[in-house]
């Protein structure tokens, strides 16, 4: 059986998601009350300003951090509240994760097959073509060689293939085409959209206008808040979040200088106003 | 081309060469590994070592001794009666089969004559005295052989009695008297004439053959202490005569210890003597009967050795030195761990994202720690060997001085290099596992969670307080066993490393150009001491290894000079004689040193009252004494040599008298002395030591020394030992003659002018004896314990030059796209570690000072006055400098190393 087979209902389920880094200095909060589900058989892409804390919601979803505070399900797992153990087994068998800066996601001793070949092991997966594997992100030449050996862009669709392995239930990348050129990353984005087809979700964290075009679903973060998604249906729409705030987009929060918004109810409609304007 | 595919599990495939990857690494971890294996079998090598060296020491000294049987040597004997050949032949099988021993040789001598027999060679009516004698090797010296029938005679007596070769003799026992027993003889050709070695009754041929002053030789009953001319003959003959005549010979079988004695040998060969002598008084055996069927009268085999005690001395003293070397060796093996793990530790630093990855893969700890395991499975298979290697030749050459080699390994010490390399193993693998459980998930940040960083530095200054109260509350003969004091200086070092760590942050050097490298270290610094924990505790490493390195110098030397200062205070000169009371004056005068380059010194019980209980009178002679005794190396016992003047002050209103050991007088009391509890002359202190030459010869109390040219006038005739008659029932003063030469060429010396020593000591016995010698190969251990702190502290330097140029990876780039040169950014970091440095070796002044002036912890011989303390010179202090450079050499070497290795462009991407 492939680690990746269709789940009935949502891959990755989060409530109220927050994170807070602690530091000598205090506290820094990553992500304030993130909602999100994430389906099989999607393509995620998360945008978002440096520091918006992309980075953080990919490392709580593959599993490899606790919340700090909130609800996190992944593979069925209460990612706060599982056993140590339960969560290894998830990213070891059920997870692929492509890293921001590839080469710490490859070990310097190994080959590139031998990568491969030991992700799908890990996985289960006997008959993985590992030559087809490293084909599909253009590596098909480059299966003898180890890391130091490789450029920065092939150390990066390297751990873009070893995310592939066995297709998992759930592929998190953390900006995977972030140091390659248009056609590589367009062989890689091809690859994540395939797992996606295949029933793997996806989720991507991108500030690359590619990506996010080919995104099934767009999501902006904003000072660790989801600030906006957008569907395939193109439509973006402001998210509201537990506790009843709304983040607008920038275009529109220019419509609101001094920062205060009148809300009026409007029959159906809920219409928002700058103070200053005429009712 | 397919990628051909090699195994489903690369990562443990690979894992056993993976090191081979990293060269640098390889040697680190190939190097602890040895250590710490060679660290594991050291202390069961120095057991070996140190019986072996034990053994041979109180071999070699026993050897010197005058008492008859204290040597390793066997001397078998039977007196009364000859045996029968067959009987004579199972003794010296017997006797050759124990292990341990030469070959046997065989003397005899005939011994029935006494006040009513005389031992004559008779020719017609003329007799002379002359007794049987043979001794293996004698006769074919002689020119004959041992079959040969006939006897040999003195030319002197042969040509009295008017015979030449080939005339018969009688020889025989004769009556003195008519009522004595009947006298009887034996005819035997005449084989040859020998000429008497000069003052001797044996041929000179032989006379000096080594060993031949203990043959036994016919007692002349009519001159005490001499023997009779002898009567030589071969084995055979002297049975056959002495068989004829009735003769009870003494027979002496001699077998010499091998040279190549080694414990275990010695061990089976006390056995097995210890097994015959029971044999020879067991009627049921074979050869108790063979002994009882000699004739005249049977007879008894008895063994005299003093290897019995011998081994058992050198097993005590082995067992002292195992005791001795024991919180060492521990010690030892605690760094060589630490090293090794500080060296896994770094590797573990250079594959922090590879850990970051083996977690989010969901690699299991376990599984991480059996990569780890089979990864150091290579390097575990060489150190096994290599360590081994490594302990044999440092004990050899730094161990007690016994020839060790690899064949003297045995299973047990290869038990132990298996051990050495299970721990190989399995260190890095927990430290392999530790890293990756707290790679895994597990922080949360919880809301509301404070950071809380350890306050290690009051915690050790508290452990400090608390395990140095539990020292001072140890009985401090029981000390250097305790696992407080073994620890102790590391909690010194590492306190002093804490507060001089924290008050280093605090200071700030002046005269930095801006701009400069000194500048930016200095900004560097200052950052660093405020934020970077992890930096500190490098710096304070540093100071722990740079602080215990100059400890164990130290205690080198102390230990190595307070075991010399323990020696002289124990028996005083290389060679002491002693004499009940042989040694007499001829008059009321003084009396002068028997021998050239030595003194008299005199021993006699004394009091101090109000202190009551005998401590020991030292009368010596002032003008001699200064040159002749050993004043020990640490300048301890130096001052006395100052206060001998003052012991023969003639305007002292009393005798003046020096105090040497633990006393409550001072300089200037008075009192009266009483010597033998009989006498009570009046003192004056005119010194006080914790020592002096020959004080501790009866350890406990304090020592009296005083002039024997201002005592003995004020003593009785009696006791006066200048008084040739001196007699005293309850105790005379004993002699002792103390010289800077060898124990035989005293011995020698002193038979030439008729005095036979009772007793002879050497400091180098005496050092056996009470385990100083042990002390000795102690401090060696710590010489090696002393490299493992180096390589220690040599390792933390290449931990904080790799800390330095990560730390300042994206620091370097920018500054260097600002104009700053390479070498500039070299030197600001090197001055940073030299900053370091600096700041360990003011640590390391602080843990000196402290462990030199505070409780000696070194001393395992409290019995023996004075207390060895650690002890610094100018060769330690050059140690401890050449250490601090080569650790900012290293430490800035390898930081320039790895800046060099990084491209600008990777460290901007954050793979730097």
């Amino acid at each position: 059986m492939a680690t990746g087979d269709v789940l009935p209902g949502p891959v990755v389920e989060a409530a109220d998601l927050t994170r807070v880094y602690r530091s000598a200095t205090g506290e820094t909060y990553a992500l304030r009350g993130v909602d999100l589900a994430l389906l099989p058989g999607s393509l995620t892409v998360v945008a978002g300003p440096s520091g918006s804390g992309k980075s953080s919601l990919l490392t709580l979803l593959s599993a490899r951090e606790r919340p700090s505070a909130g609800e996190l399900r992944v593979l069925g797992g209460d990612v706060a509240g599982a056993s140590a153990a339960l969560l290894r087994r998830l990213r070891h068998r059920r997870i692929g994760y492509v890293p921001q800066r590839a080469s710490t996601g490859l070990f310097p001793h190994l080959t590139a097959a031998a990568h491969v070949r030991q992700v799908a092991s890990w996985r289960r997966d006997r008959h993985a073509d590992v030559d087809a594997v490293l084909d599909v992100v253009g590596l098909g030449a480059r299966g003898g060689h180890r890391p130091a050996t490789m450029s920065g862009g092939e150390q990066q669709r390297l751990a873009v293939a070893m995310a592939l392995v066995a297709r998992p239930a759930l592929v998190v990348a953390d900006e995977p085409t972030a140091e390659l050129d248009h056609g590589h990353a367009d062989r890689v984005l091809d690859a994540l959209a395939a797992a996606a087809d295949e029933g793997s979700a996806v989720v991507v964290s991108s500030h690359d206008p590619r990506v996010t075009e080919r995104a099934g679903r767009l999501l902006r973060l904003r000072d660790g808040v989801l600030s906006s998604e957008t569907a395939q249906s193109r439509e973006t729409v402001a998210v509201i979040d537990n506790a009843g705030r709304l983040q607008l987009p920038p275009a529109l929060l220019a419509r609101f200088p001094s920062r205060r918004v009148v809300v009026e109810a409007d029959g159906e409609h809920v219409r928002l106003r700058a103070p200053e304007d005429p009712a | 081309m397919p990628t051909p595919h090699r195994g489903r599990h690369p990562l443990w495939t690979t894992a056993p060469a993976r090191l081979l990857h990293s060269p640098g690494w390889l040697v680190l971890v190939l190097l602890a590994a040895s250590l710490l294996v060679a660290s594991v079998v050291a202390p069961a090598l120095f057991r070996t070592s140190a019986r072996t060296a034990a053994l041979d020491a109180r071999v070699e000294t026993a050897a010197a001794e005058p008492a008859p049987g204290a040597s390793a040597d066997l001397r078998a004997s039977w007196v009364g009666g000859v045996l029968p050949t067959p009987g004579e032949g199972l003794v010296l099988e017997r006797l050759d089969a124990l292990p341990g021993f030469g070959p046997p040789v065989l003397g005899a001598a005939g011994a029935a004559q006494e006040r009513r027999l005389r031992a004559v060679v008779r020719v017609g009516g003329t007799s002379t005295g002359a007794a049987l004698f043979t001794h293996d090797g004698v006769v074919e010296a002689l020119g004959g052989d041992e079959d040969d029938r006939g006897v040999w005679l003195p030319t002197e007596i042969a040509e009295g009695l008017g015979v030449v070769p080939g005339d018969r003799v009688r020889v025989g026992l004769e009556s003195v008297s008519a009522t004595s027993a009947a006298s009887r003889y034996a005819g035997a050709p005449l084989a040859g004439t020998y000429d008497p070695a000069p003052g001797s009754v044996l041929p000179a041929a032989v006379a000096d053959t080594p060993g031949s002053e203990d043959w036994v030789l016919p007692l002349d009953p009519a001159r005490p202490g001499s023997a009779s001319p002898l009567v030589v003959t071969g084995r055979a003959t002297f049975a056959r005569l002495a068989r004829a005549v009735d003769e009870e010979p003494l027979y002496a079988v001699d077998l010499a210890a091998d040279p190549a004695l080694d414990p275990d040998l010695a061990e089976g060969a006390v056995a097995a003597l210890q097994q015959l002598a029971v044999e020879a008084f067991d009627d049921s055996t074979e050869l108790a009967r063979a002994t009882q069927r000699a004739v005249p009268i049977g007879t008894r085999l008895e063994l005299a050795s003093g290897l019995p005690d011998l081994v058992d001395e050198a097993t005590e003293a082995a067992s002292s030195a195992e005791q001795q070397v024991g919180p060492y060796a521990t010690a030892g093996q605690v760094l060589a761990a630490a090293l090794l793990l500080t060296a896994w530790v770094l590797v573990g630093r250079s594959r922090r994202r590879e850990e970051a990855l083996s977690a989010g893969l969901g690699v299991h700890p376990a599984a991480t720690g059996a990569l780890t395991l089979l990864e150091l499975l290579p390097v575990a298979l060489v150190a096994v060997p290599l360590g081994t290697v490594a302990a044999v030749v440092a004990i050899d050459v730094a161990g007690p001085p016994a020839d060790l080699g690899l064949g003297d390994l045995t299973a047990g010490d290869r038990g132990l290099a298996l051990l050495g390399g299970g721990l190989v193993l399995l260190l890095p693998s927990l430290v392999a596992v530790l890293a990756a459980l707290r790679a895994e998930v597990g922080g949360r940040g919880r809301l509301g969670a404070r950071v809380r960083a350890v306050p290690w530095g009051p915690l050790v200054l508290v452990a400090t307080a608390v395990v140095l109260v539990g020292v001072l509350s140890t009985d401090p003969a029981r000390r250097g066993g305790s696992p407080l004091t073994t620890v102790l200086p590391l909690l010194v070092a590492a306190s002093a490393a804490a507060v001089v760590v924290r008050l280093a942050g605090l200071v700030r050097l002046p005269g930095a150009r801006p701009g400069g490298a000194r500048w930016l270290a200095g900004r560097r610094s200052a950052g660093a001491a405020a934020a970077d924990r992890g930096q500190q505790a490098l710096t304070a490493v540093l100071a722990v290894t740079l602080g215990l390195f100059a400890y164990t110098l130290t205690v080198h030397r102390g230990l190595v000079e307070g075991a010399d200062d323990k020696v002289a205070a124990l028996v005083g000169a290389p060679t002491v004689t002693s004499f009940e009371d042989a040694l007499r004056g001829t008059g009321r005068r003084a009396i002068p040193p028997p021998v050239d380059g030595s003194t008299l010194v005199w021993r006699q019980r004394a009091t101090l009252p109000p202190v009551f209980g005998a401590q020991q009178l030292l009368t010596i002679d002032p003008p001699t004494f200064g040159d002749v005794a050993d004043w020990g190396s640490t300048g301890t016992l130096a001052p006395g040599r100052d206060l001998i003047d003052r012991l023969a002050d003639p305007a002292a209103d009393g005798v003046p008298v020096l105090l040497a050991g633990d006393t409550e007088r001072a300089v200037g009391d008075r009192g009266t002395l009483e010597v033998n509890e009989e006498i009570g002359l009046p003192y004056i202190v005119v010194g006080v030591l914790p020592a002096f030459p020959g004080s501790e010869a009866r350890t406990g109390d304090a020592a009296v020394v005083a002039s024997s040219r201002v005592v003995f006038p004020r003593l009785p005739g009696y006791l006066d030992p200048r008084d040739p008659l001196s007699v005293d029932a309850t105790g005379p003063f004993t002699a002792e003659v103390w010289s800077q030469a060898a124990p035989e060429e005293l011995r020698d010396r002193l038979r030439g002018i008729g005095l036979v020593p009772d007793d002879v000591v050497t400091m180098a016995g005496a050092a056996v004896g009470e385990g100083l010698l042990s002390s000795s190969w102690a401090a060696q251990y710590v010489v090696v314990l002393g490299l493992v702190v180096l390589l220690l502290a040599l390792a933390s330097a290449l931990a904080l030059g790799l800390r330095l140029a990560d730390r300042d990876a994206v620091s370097d780039v920018l500054l260097a796209r600002m104009g700053w040169r390479p070498r500039q950014l070299a030197a600001a970091r090197t001055w940073e570690v030299v900053r370091a440095v600096l700041t360990a070796g003011v640590a390391t002044l602080v843990t000196t000072a402290a462990m030199l002036l505070g409780p000696s912890l070194v001393d395992q011989v409290t019995s023996v006055l004075p207390v060895s303390r650690p002890r610094v010179g100018l060769t330690e202090v050059l140690a401890v400098a050449a250490l601090g450079v080569a650790m900012v050499l290293a430490s800035a070497g390898v930081g320039l190393a790895r800046a060099r290795g990084r491209s600008s462009a990777e460290v901007l991407r954050g793979n730097g």
